[in-house]
């Protein structure tokens, strides 16, 4: 549950008890029941068109891209929270974040960039060829690199080679000429003022491309054709998985294992997955609490076990910032480097106080050192609004002998419990808030930042 | 940093470090030890800047042939001399250029360019060949080998959330703080200085280890920068923006004698393949307006003499505008210096070629590492073959 995941929250524990790793793997990957469920759409704006809009005010149009802000920094919200609350369905969202990670796109607007995710979500597990060819029309992804720019006879390469770079077949399986002849193909691919796909004829280069050592008059799709029928394609994209859900370090076998699957299923994730979850090496011991989770895995996993909730609608969107991951802006279409490249001092100091800021808790418990408490979280917390209900965790121990609580704590909350420190301090009085200290203690050792 | 070493380090730190008053009274000074005097100042324009709008060759028609649109007319630049005009952003820096503060070094790039964003700013920071990875970069590889002295982490300080390649090496790394403040406030937690003293008698999972190793540093550099960062006050003329408050920051810690050898700082967004004209003002201005308090700051503390600060960007643009008034992705670019040591200052080599191409693009006359072995053996007295795994002509910067 950790890899597939965001770990798991009180309810899942007593309800995990018994199921064997095929019992699990079946929930993971059975049809949703709630994809067919639209989600809570973030009310629509008045359709605003370019002329309407360029007649507004200044004021008019000022108040208009801020209230587009505030949607975007909505929609984040929602989405974390949906991560959180995903129950049976924590694969298919745990897919969506490695997909807009490999999709990286800033989303320039509220309303493309729910396009963007829809699509996300509706091809999670579904086929990486559908995926990719409704990627390549999302609005915002145009707009993002550039498309919109791409004309025949004037042609804007950003899309074409990020296209072949990071999207599909990698660095070093294309020359520079396949890129400006993939670019030809998508020239006209654009999206209108109010944010769909068009395909503007005019501006359409129908001409000859020799791409990839084929010629033809191919347009966008054809292209992407092409450059999935290659098996290096379904190579690079198991790269990529391989690293987000084994191991950072690549094992050339085991990806073009997986590569395999995808090429040979004709790009069905699913089944990729499938396999991947089914492979005995999947649980090697090596693989297992050696992966550092991203800052959106941390949060999320902090918002399901301690149910909490933001008041300030911006507390999300600093926490992001601060730990280096805010959903909808990665740094670049390369999307997030990770591993230890999440970690650098500032963020592991963030990481390692979260508990501690988000639950205004009595510092981290040690009456005799008062810094914490005078003065990094209390100021923090006020302007987060944050609250928080630890019941149900507290609950899962209640009753279970102090002696047994430590272990028992870090077995349900860390990925491994191998030599981890002692968390209860010499001569400490176990009384009842010894199981809330632990708890919060546990999530707060380096160790808890591994999956 | 070396285990052994860091364990008996660790054990300082747990005993004294929430106690400022009584890190000064230990000694600490000693540990520190004493800097060299010579300070590196890095500034990272990332997004690939726009080199021929900066400094623009207003004699030559094919530049004004290649830009119908963004091209900027001479009576509009800075005219520095016959062929060379500074973009009128740049107003702030020519009293530096005037006092002999500045170099400019035109046309530096690397064989076979690559126009991806990453991977050439990759190779920038590795210092590496175009066709080879490296995990280390030419600054964390000093640290590594060539800086005995550098045993900290706070040696080489970067200004914002996340460590750039540049910085990393195998045995240190570099420091990213967004403020001296903000990084002391998270360092000072009771649990983690309770784990801290257990962390030498375990055996941990690579990735753990670095978390743990990490986080002791942290509390040791924290308590360091915070400590000298209220030392000085800049009442410098810096413009609103966070890269401001960025050199800012540096020049109070430079002129609190902090023992810091180098600096790393960014200004982002030059990817100007849309409308660049608006969005590269605003960049420009904000870089000038910051570089041009930064050094006055310095120059008033008569620190400027010890002090280089080096400007690069990933990578130039094409030459020819593209259809949308921006331009894309490009080649070799200029790299700028200040300081009140340098050896040659104004123009150091000819301004670009714009009539030998290759598919467009500028071909670089100077390789950038010969840059990275000049600050390295003439800034820093140091070796650069091993760091540059090769030998590169040095060229006149100081």
């Amino acid at each position: 549950m950790h890899r597939a995941g965001f770990g798991m929250g009180p309810a899942e524990w007593q309800a995990s008890q018994d199921l064997r790793v095929e019992d699990v793997l079946r929930i993971l990957l059975s049809d949703s029941p709630k994809l067919t469920e639209k989600r809570a759409e973030v009310p629509d704006r008045p359709v605003v068109n370019r002329r309407n809009f360029m007649e507004l005010s200044e004021e008019a149009k000022m108040e208009l891209r801020e209230d587009d802000e505030q949607r975007v920094i909505d929609l984040r919200n929602e989405w974390l929270y949906r991560m959180a609350s995903a129950g049976t369905d924590v694969l298919r969202e745990k897919m969506v974040l490695f997909w807009h990670g490999h999709f990286a796109c800033k989303c320039p607007g509220s309303r493309v960039a729910m396009s963007y995710l829809d699509t996300l979500q509706k091809h999670a597990l579904g086929s990486f060829r559908e995926l990719l060819l409704a990627i390549a029309r999302e609005p915002a992804m145009i707009r993002f690199l550039n498309n919109q720019q791409n004309r025949k006879g004037n042609p804007n390469e950003n899309f074409a080679r990020e296209l072949l770079e990071l999207f599909t077949i990698g660095e070093g399986n294309y020359s520079e000429r396949d890129i400006k002849e993939a670019a030809r193909a998508f020239t006209g691919w654009s999206s209108s003022f109010d944010g769909h796909f068009i395909f503007r004829r005019q501006q359409h280069d129908y001409g000859e491309k020799t791409f990839m050592g084929e010629r033809g008059r191919f347009n966008g799709d054809e292209i992407i054709g092409i450059i999935l029928a290659k098996q290096q394609t379904a190579d690079y994209v198991a790269s990529r998985l391989y690293t987000f859900f084994v191991n950072e370090e690549p094992d050339a076998k085991r990806i073009s294992e997986l590569g395999e699957v995808l090429y040979q299923s004709n790009y069905n994730i699913k089944r990729t997955m499938e396999h991947l979850f089914s492979s005995h090496w999947f649980y090697e011991e090596k693989h297992i609490g050696t992966r550092i989770k991203s800052p959106v895995e941390l949060l999320v996993q902090h918002i399901k076990l301690f149910n909490l909730h933001f008041e300030n609608p911006r507390a999300l969107l600093f926490l992001q910032n601060a730990l280096g991951q805010v959903l909808l802006d990665p740094p670049n279409v390369a999307g997030w480097p990770s591993g230890q490249a999440w970690i650098n001092n500032s963020t592991l100091m963030l990481r390692l106080n979260l508990a501690a800021y988000l639950l205004q808790q009595e510092s981290l418990d040690h009456a005799s050192l008062p810094s914490l408490k005078a003065e990094g979280p209390s100021r923090i917390v006020r302007t987060l609004r944050v609250r928080s209900d630890l019941q149900p965790i507290l609950n899962q121990f209640y009753g279970t002998d102090f002696k047994a609580l430590e272990g028992k704590i870090k077995d349900a909350l860390l990925a491994t419990n191998v030599a981890v420190p002692d968390l209860t301090f010499p001569r400490e009085q176990r009384e009842s808030s010894y199981a809330r200290k632990l708890i919060i203690r546990t999530v707060s050792i380096p160790e808890f930042q591994m999956a | 940093m070396e285990r052994r070493r860091f364990i008996k380090r660790s054990a300082i730190l747990s005993a004294s470090s929430l106690i400022p008053g009584f890190v000064r009274q230990t000694g600490f000074d000693r540990i520190y030890g004493s800097r060299t005097g010579k300070i590196l100042v890095v500034i990272q324009l990332s997004g690939g800047n726009d080199g021929l709008n900066t400094i623009v060759p207003i004699d030559n028609d094919q530049y004004y042939g290649n830009r119908p649109t963004l091209g900027i007319r001479k009576d509009n630049t800075i005219v520095i001399n016959d062929e060379m005009g500074f973009h009128p952003s740049l107003e702030s820096l020519r009293p530096a250029l005037d006092r002999g503060e500045m170099s400019i070094v035109s046309s530096v790039g690397y064989p076979n360019p690559n126009r991806s964003h990453f991977r050439s700013m990759d190779i920038w920071h590795s210092a590496s060949d175009e066709d080879r990875q490296l995990q280390t970069g030419w600054i964390g590889r000093y640290l590594d080998s060539n800086c005995p002295s550098c045993s900290d982490p706070y040696h080489a300080v970067e200004i914002g959330d996340e460590l750039s390649l540049a910085l990393k090496g195998i045995r240190r790394d570099g420091f990213a703080m967004r403020s001296p403040e903000k990084i002391r406030r998270t360092a000072t937690n009771p649990l983690h200085v309770h784990l801290a003293k257990s962390y030498p008698d375990r055996k941990l999972d690579p990735n753990v280890d670095y978390l743990y190793k990490t986080m002791i540093e942290v509390q040791e550099s924290a308590a360091y920068l915070y400590q000298q960062s209220k030392k000085k006050r800049s009442n410098g003329n810096y413009p609103r923006h966070p890269f401001a408050n960025g050199l800012k920051q540096i020049a109070e810690l430079i002129m609190a004698d902090t023992d810091t050898k180098i600096y790393y700082v960014s200004l982002s967004g030059f990817d100007t393949h849309v409308n660049q004209l608006t969005r590269q003002n605003h960049l420009l201005k904000v870089y000038s307006e910051s570089v041009s308090a930064f050094i006055q700051d310095l120059r008033d503390s008569r620190l400027l003499e010890d002090t280089l600060v080096m400007t690069f960007s990933e990578f130039g643009r094409r030459v020819k505008e593209n259809g949308s008034r921006g331009t894309d992705h490009g080649t070799a670019n200029n790299v700028f210096f200040f300081g009140g040591s340098l050896a040659k200052p104004g123009l150091i080599n000819g301004m670009p070629d714009l009539s030998k191409l290759e598919q467009g693009d500028l071909i670089h006359q100077i390789d950038f590492r010969s840059i990275y072995s000049t600050i390295l053996e003439d800034w820093f007295e140091s070796a650069s073959t091993n760091i540059l795994s090769g030998s590169f002509d040095k060229i006149s910067i100081i």
